[in-house]
């Protein structure tokens, strides 16, 4: 079956567009790429959205690529527009490990729960937001590795565990105690 | 409010009938401890009602605080949750497992009576599920509040650009428009500013689901309901969870239409996912 074209916008088009612009690339970039006008341009992503929902119900595999595209966005006429984008190699420069990129997960995670903006604590380690995005696929994939070996894999789990706690714990002493004056 | 003192007789040394007969005090006498955590549980509840609404006026009041930045208003409203959670329904939790309970099982190791455990567990239990409720109606009233705002965003006065003659935009389509005069044919584009096209994907939904509240109260109720074992009772539970889910979905995504007209097109696709990510899939319920 061929692939689906939406108003002349590939599937690897799509997924880059939409990586290229959590990476803060400006919008009018992206669709002079594309050659379309921002009326379209939202009717195309409206469609993709869509669309991208029925193919993931086809075929899980979908999403592996869409991630691949994440990480590096150059499909289709993306290929051989600016590099706008933060390269995984310099990216990893910054986050270098498993250990590194958890920490910063948590790190938002539990941030946003205290209603602290992500985007303002991924700027604490260098990144945006579609930088994080890449380095969560590229790390997804790690992570996928390190769990098949028990060692690694309990190694992870004593980090993971030490992230979330120490955020929580930093966060919490941040915030409002709403019993503090109840005691036992 | 959950009575902590009801029919918590005896704490150590009640559980076993001749245990009862030896220390018959113990029996009708409410355990020191018991009467100290029912007065703390108590106090944490009417803290936890007190909160809701101010909770409620300030992440309504952050809109015009923030001028109407949907997702900073979003973090509060998350924020406040998360310290509700965290600060009241678990507490009473915390003091059972790191107090309570040490004093408890020092006092008689081998008999210890978890009464006041499970009434902990229950307080916290209804806590939860009202906060999860408080907080989808809160964002129902956050996003109502900015969908009215956003309607008032839309620039009414848009004229032709080459004939200057007035143009009618969709009102409710919250995103870039080609519009073709009337007059002279000529298209014009028609581009919104970004926080009026915010209300389509950042507030309706949440706003659709406030719309049909009580249906979304009965759903959850039904997906809070404790698991049962029998098979049976485990099938009639699901079909009921399944029922409740797809009259709630159905109406949720009616609403939504009447705020986003062109959500029409995509009801179909969008009830199958949303039954989908709720756990149905299709060949589980018919339309």
């Amino acid at each position: 079956m061929s692939e689906p074209i939406i108003n002349g916008v590939t599937f690897d088009e799509y997924a880059s567009a939409c990586a290229r612009l959590s990476q803060g690339v400006p919008l009018e970039k992206i669709t002079a790429v594309l050659g379309l006008e921002i009326p379209v341009w939202e009717d195309t992503i409206s469609q993709w959205n869509n669309k991208f929902g029925e193919l993931c119900a086809q075929d899980m595999a979908i999403v592996t690529r869409y991630s691949d595209l994440f990480a590096n966005p150059i499909g289709g006429r993306f290929a051989n527009a600016a590099s706008d984008t933060t390269s995984i190699d310099d990216l990893l420069k910054l986050v270098p490990d498993l250990n590194t990129y958890t920490k910063i997960m948590w790190d938002q995670s539990v941030a946003s729960q205290h209603g602290v903006d992500p985007v303002s604590v991924f700027a604490k380690y260098g990144l945006n937001l579609g930088e994080y995005g890449a380095l969560t696929v590229y790390y997804g994939n790690v992570r996928n590795e390190v769990i098949k070996g028990p060692v690694q894999c309990a190694e992870w789990f004593e980090y993971d565990d030490t992230w979330k706690k120490h955020f929580e714990e930093i966060y919490a002493k941040e915030g409002v105690d709403l019993g503090e004056d109840i005691e036992f | 409010m959950i009575n902590l003192l009801k029919g918590v007789a005896s704490i150590v040394g009640g559980g076993q009938s001749n245990d009862k007969a030896e220390k018959p005090q113990k029996v009708d006498t409410p355990h020191p401890l018991a009467v100290r955590m029912d007065a703390f549980c108590a106090k944490i509840r009417a803290r936890f009602d007190e909160s809701l609404p101010q909770g409620e006026e300030a992440v309504l009041a952050s809109l015009d605080d923030n001028d109407y930045d949907i997702y900073a208003s979003l973090r509060t409203l998350s924020s406040i949750v998360s310290t509700v959670s965290e600060t009241l329904v678990k507490r009473a939790g915390r003091v059972w497992q790191d107090e309570v309970r040490p004093q408890l099982l020092e006092e008689d190791e081998n008999n210890l009576d978890i009464k006041i455990a499970h009434q902990v567990s229950d307080q916290e239990t209804g806590m939860r599920h009202e906060l999860e409720i408080w907080k989808t109606q809160t964002a129902g009233k956050l996003s109502q509040k900015y969908y009215d705002y956003a309607l008032t965003l839309v620039n009414k006065d848009f004229f032709c650009t080459q004939c200057k003659s007035p143009l009618a935009i969709k009102e409710k389509a919250f995103h870039s428009q080609y519009v073709t005069c009337a007059y002279c044919k000529t298209v014009n584009t028609f581009i919104p500013e970004s926080k009026f096209c915010q209300a389509g994907w950042a507030v309706v939904d949440d706003l659709a689901t406030y719309r049909v509240f009580d249906l979304f109260k009965e759903f959850r109720r039904w997906h809070n309901l404790p698991r049962r074992r029998d098979e049976a009772e485990a099938a009639a539970q699901r079909e009921g969870t399944m029922k409740a889910t797809l009259v709630f979905v159905q109406a949720m995504l009616k609403e939504r239409i009447e705020l986003m007209p062109e959500a029409a097109e995509n009801y179909d696709f969008d009830l199958k996912t949303k039954m989908r990510q709720i756990g149905f899939n299709e060949n589980e319920y018919s339309i």
